[in-house]
């Protein structure tokens, strides 16, 4: 399962109706229940057979207390699961693509419990009716609900049950994606070195002066004046042209990796922009249409390229 | 995974458990598993008590070293349950029979307690003691293969009760250290022992394997001086007799068996368990049989002129029997009983019906013909002896279509002997009920219901005075008496027919212990029946006193039946003192757990309990001082002005949220104030009479606990 845009894991939207009822839990299942079972069952045989070549009723009597407790240990986590209530108490609004996100989660009685959506490690709730579950998200979207694993064996540890909740989030969970590298660098002003593929236009803002030529210079910039002026060679300063923010489009084609993977490269981008004080505005398509607007934050664009789907061919702008 | 590093995945040693009351209920779990074989006698007394030293020590040093668990010391213990293990394998080697569990059962115990004391030296995490637990369970079952009474039991309630406490710690440990609540504890409990007593109550009782040897054992035996003598008592060498009368009805005479049966003397008997048999089946317990009535006393004669009346049976154990003459083999089947004996009493080898192989520990046997059997020696308490009999059961209409022909004439005349001018009444009583009988079995059926109908069953009779008859005196006479005089009359009436009958002294079943399967036989399970005579079967029991179960009682009917009897016998009046003293020690400690632990939170609980008194309803979610704003308004104009309620309140709130604690003397002025609020509360409610329609509200979280 994996968060969609839309919010619910994929797949568990179709099991709400599903399987797993209006309770949006699912039915107790043991974990691992091979071996205590086919162990429960070679001490009692043993056992019998002790009773049955020793004659003794008092063997047949430890035994039947043997039974009694392997059956309460077997049977009676799956109950404890069944009867176990959780609810997420509070959750963050914003996380990343492979970074822990924390979830506090309240429980009725003790327990094992794990972050299924997004997976999660184990925790032990003690005698803590609060505790925290991490988890870490492997891909962006937004998540209104998490799955988590609730697991008890109580009350003697033989056998673990487990049963997976639906719970809704305090607050919908922005799945930003990983910060990759930048595109376009070069559309940074002052970080412009030359060696960049792509030039931004000459003309671009108002002259302020001149300066002294560095590489990367267009020849176009030279104030022959200043140079002769000065005898060494001087190019034109420009304004940035800070009014006119530059679009970052991220159409998301291409394969679920790839549409990731432009993400990634995106809020690079725009990061790298934003840290420049350029400003931004983000192309992106949502489930609404295609969504273009300015960001201002790099975790503001990282709740837009969560939210983002890809653009269709058609799409007009919003 | 390899082999090899699956192995090494599965020995790595886990995380160190730090759980102290897991440990300690591991350690007594098998400290007690360890008392348990002791009480059994499998471990002596020095042995029991260094293992219980060194398992608690080495649970200490354990702890102790959880975190850095001693490389070295592994190999010592590895090298040290190896030395137990070949220690075990001489000793088995040297003492142990072939096949006879029980010469096993003893170095069993001692080698799984050599390893558990070596194995408490190296429990650093939880697997390590769940080890240990399931080590006990072991020792407990090595406890329970020899265990014949009920004393095991209290070692079994023990260990399982620490047993759940420390599964239940385990578990507890396994989330984190939630804490363990008595009722969680006792619910479980509750499951566990349902379930248990289910399963006890649904198996079948344990039957012991025909493939092993049987136990047998000697316990203070001594040889008996004179050949086939009876002898018993409380030495077990002296010789038996018939006890002396005593009192106007004899009572205290009859204390045992003996070698003349009188009639006229009534035993005192106790509930003592005198011995307890495990059986395939339930039955009479056969000790003696008599052939020769005198009028008053039954006594055993050579069936055969000059003949001996004991004769040493052949080599053993096992003592081969030889099958009476007359009884077809293919007719009965093997029937094996073991007797462990509980008191020292008489030399008699007890059985049941025809027995055929008697495995007794010793090198002679005495039988008589009519196959009561007597040890050469003494039996003391502890004895063990088995016998295997040919048990037949045939059903009424095989008994009708067979007569009680086919014994020799001595046997015959043995068996059918009466003074018959003392018993013309009684012969014409006989063949009056048994008029219109085709078939001897249904005389011997028509003269039990005659007997069942006419007579009435008591020990408290008359003495009889000597030279009196019994058999005249109760059929024509007082109709009233017990097991002796009601199966007598109906053997001397049998052999007035012609029908071959004796009587047999010995026990009934006894009652059935589920848990040890054994049938405690008490002293006063004593027992007389008659035995009579059928071609092809041999002899048959009727009793004519009570009726004998033909099958073994389920195990739940018995442990129902047991459970009402102990329950009948508890002290009521100490438990019921016990029991309120430990309800109001509970009722105390749940009062003290619920009182306000700070100042904020009694002047809370006062504050609402005003509020109730004065009929408001209480809202959870509504803030103290809100609550006492009402209060204060509803008060308002209602009797004598008195303290503010909300300055209460606040007080109470600054106290709980820290911003101010008023001193000490501040402090029992505001509680007089709030008790003061509640009676007045009380006072305008009793005035207005009228309930408010919010009726008890929910408490309300108090703001000692922000």
């Amino acid at each position: 399962m994996s968060p969609t845009a839309r919010g619910e894991p994929q797949g568990l939207a179709d099991e709400l109706a599903g399987p797993w009822g209006k309770r949006h839990e699912s039915r107790p299942r043991p974990r691992h229940a091979a071996g205590p079972v086919l162990g429960s069952i070679l001490t009692l045989g043993a056992w019998g057979a002790i009773a049955h070549n020793s004659g003794a009723g008092w063997v047949q009597a430890l035994g039947a207390i043997l039974a009694g407790f392997l059956a309460v240990g077997l049977v009676v986590p799956a109950f404890a699961v069944r009867l176990a209530r959780c609810h997420v108490v509070n959750s963050p609004t914003d996380g990343t693509v492979g970074e822990p996100v924390a979830v506090e989660l309240a429980v009725s009685r003790p327990l094992r419990v794990r972050l299924l959506v997004p997976p999660g490690p184990e925790t032990v709730t003690g005698n803590r009716s609060v505790c925290l579950i991490e988890g870490r998200s492997e891909h962006r979207g937004v998540m209104t609900h998490c799955v988590v694993v609730v697991a008890s064996a109580a009350p003697f540890g033989l056998l673990w049950w487990s049963k997976k909740v639906l719970l809704p989030l305090s607050h919908p969970l922005h799945v930003a994606p990983r910060r990759g590298e930048p595109d376009d660098v070069n559309l940074v002003q002052g970080r412009s070195a030359g060696e960049d593929r792509r030039r931004v236009s000459a003309r671009v803002g108002e002259p302020r002066g001149v300066r002294q030529y560095r590489p990367g210079d267009l020849r176009h910039w030279v104030h022959w004046p200043a140079t002769a002026h000065t005898g060494s060679l001087m190019v034109r300063e420009m304004e940035q042209p800070t009014s006119r923010p530059v679009t970052v489009r991220v159409p998301l084609s291409g394969g679920h990796e790839a549409a990731e993977r432009q993400a990634e490269r995106a809020l690079g981008t725009v990061s790298e922009l934003l840290a420049a004080g350029q400003g931004v505005i983000l192309l992106t398509g949502e489930p609404g249409g295609v969504v273009s607007e300015r960001v201002d934050s790099a975790q503001q664009a990282g709740r837009r390229l969560a939210r983002a789907v890809p653009i269709p061919a058609d799409a007009g702008l919003r | 995974m390899s082999l090899v590093g699956a192995v090494k995945a599965a020995n790595r040693p886990g995380p160190a458990e730090h759980s102290i009351l897991f440990r300690v209920a591991a350690t007594l779990c098998v400290v007690v598993a360890i008392a348990a074989c002791w009480s059994e006698g499998e471990l002596n007394t020095t042995f029991t008590v260094a293992s219980i030293i060194l398992v608690i020590a080495g649970n200490v040093f354990s702890y102790w070293r959880r975190e850095q668990p001693l490389p070295w010391l592994k190999l010592l213990l590895a090298l040290a349950v190896v030395v137990s293990f070949f220690w075990f394998f001489v000793s088995i080697t040297k003492r142990s029979t072939f096949g006879n569990l029980s010469t096993v059962e003893g170095p069993l115990a001692v080698l799984f307690t050599l390893i558990q004391v070596t194995h408490a030296f190296d429990v650093p995490s939880r697997r390590d003691l769940g080890f240990s637990m399931a080590g006990s369970a072991t020792l407990m079952a090595a406890a329970a293969a020899q265990a014949v009474d009920s004393t095991l039991g209290l070692y079994v309630i023990v260990w399982a009760a620490i047993g759940l406490v420390g599964m239940m710690a385990m578990w507890s440990s396994m989330v984190g250290g939630a804490r363990l609540r008595g009722r969680t504890v006792g619910l479980t409990a509750v499951a566990v022992l349902v379930l248990g007593g289910l399963i006890v109550a649904l198996l079948p009782a344990p039957r012991a394997s025909s493939t092993i040897v049987f136990p047998t054992s000697l316990a203070g035996d001594v040889e008996l001086p004179s050949q086939g003598s009876l002898a018993g008592g409380s030495s077990g060498t002296q010789p038996l007799a018939p006890g002396s009368s005593a009192g106007p009805t004899r009572v205290g005479g009859f204390l045992g068996f003996a070698g003349p049966l009188d009639t006229a003397i009534r035993g005192s008997l106790g509930n003592q368990v005198v011995f307890r048999v495990r059986a395939d089946r339930p039955t009479f317990w056969l000790a003696e049989t008599f052939n020769a009535w005198d009028g008053q006393s039954w006594s055993q004669t050579p069936l055969r002129k000059n003949g001996p009346l004991f004769q040493s049976v052949g080599q053993g154990p096992p003592f081969q029997i030889p099958l009476a003459q007359g009884v077809d083999p293919r007719a009965t089947v093997p029937d094996i009983q073991t007797f462990y004996v509980a008191v020292t009493g008489a030399n008699l080898i007890l059985h049941a019906a025809e027995p055929t192989e008697v495995w007794f520990p010793a090198s002679s046997l005495y039988l008589a013909p009519d196959d009561t059997m007597r040890a050469g020696t003494s039996l003391g308490s502890g004895s063990v002896y088995t016998v295997q009999s040919n048990v037949a059961t045939p059903s009424p209409a095989e008994l009708r279509s067979t007569t009680s022909g086919g014994l020799f004439n001595a046997e015959y005349s043995a068996y059918t002997q009466i003074p018959l001018h003392r018993y013309a009444r009684v012969a014409a009583l006989a063949r009056r009920i048994t008029a219109n009988q085709p078939n001897d079995y249904d005389k011997v059926v028509a003269l039990e219901a005659w007997i069942g109908e006419h007579t009435k069953y008591t020990t408290n009779i008359p003495a009889l005075k000597r030279g009196q008859d019994t058999v005249n005196d109760f059929l024509f006479g007082t109709r009233r008496g017990y097991c002796e005089q009601i199966s007598t009359s109906l053997a001397v009436m049998l052999r007035s027919l012609g029908i071959p009958a004796r009587e047999a002294v010995g026990y009934v079943p006894g009652p059935y212990n589920p848990l040890t399967d054994l049938y405690d036989v008490q002293a006063r399970d004593a027992h007389a029946w008659v035995q009579v005579w059928f071609a092809k079967y041999g002899w048959q029991s009727f009793d004519p006193t009570a009726f004998v179960p033909t099958a073994n009682p389920t195990p739940a009917s018995a442990l129902a039946h047991d459970a009402w009897d102990a329950l009948r016998k508890l002290p009521l009046v100490p438990i019921a003192v016990i029991l309120g003293l430990l309800l109001a020690a509970s009722v105390l400690v749940h009062a003290w757990r619920r009182q306000p632990k700070t100042w904020a939170a009694a002047m809370t609980r006062q504050l609402e309990r005003a509020s109730r008194s004065a009929g408001l309803a209480l809202d959870p979610t509504e803030p103290l001082s809100a609550l006492a704003f009402r209060l204060d308004t509803h008060l308002a104009g209602r009797g004598p002005p008195g303290p503010s309620a909300l300055d209460l309140a606040l007080a109470a709130e600054r106290a709980a949220y820290g911003v101010a604690e008023p001193d000490a003397t501040t402090k029992r002025y505001l509680s007089k104030q709030a008790r003061g609020l509640r009676r007045r509360a009380r006072q305008s409610r009793a005035g207005r009479s009228v309930r408010s329609a919010g009726g008890r509200a929910p408490p309300r979280s108090s703001p000692a606990q922000p």
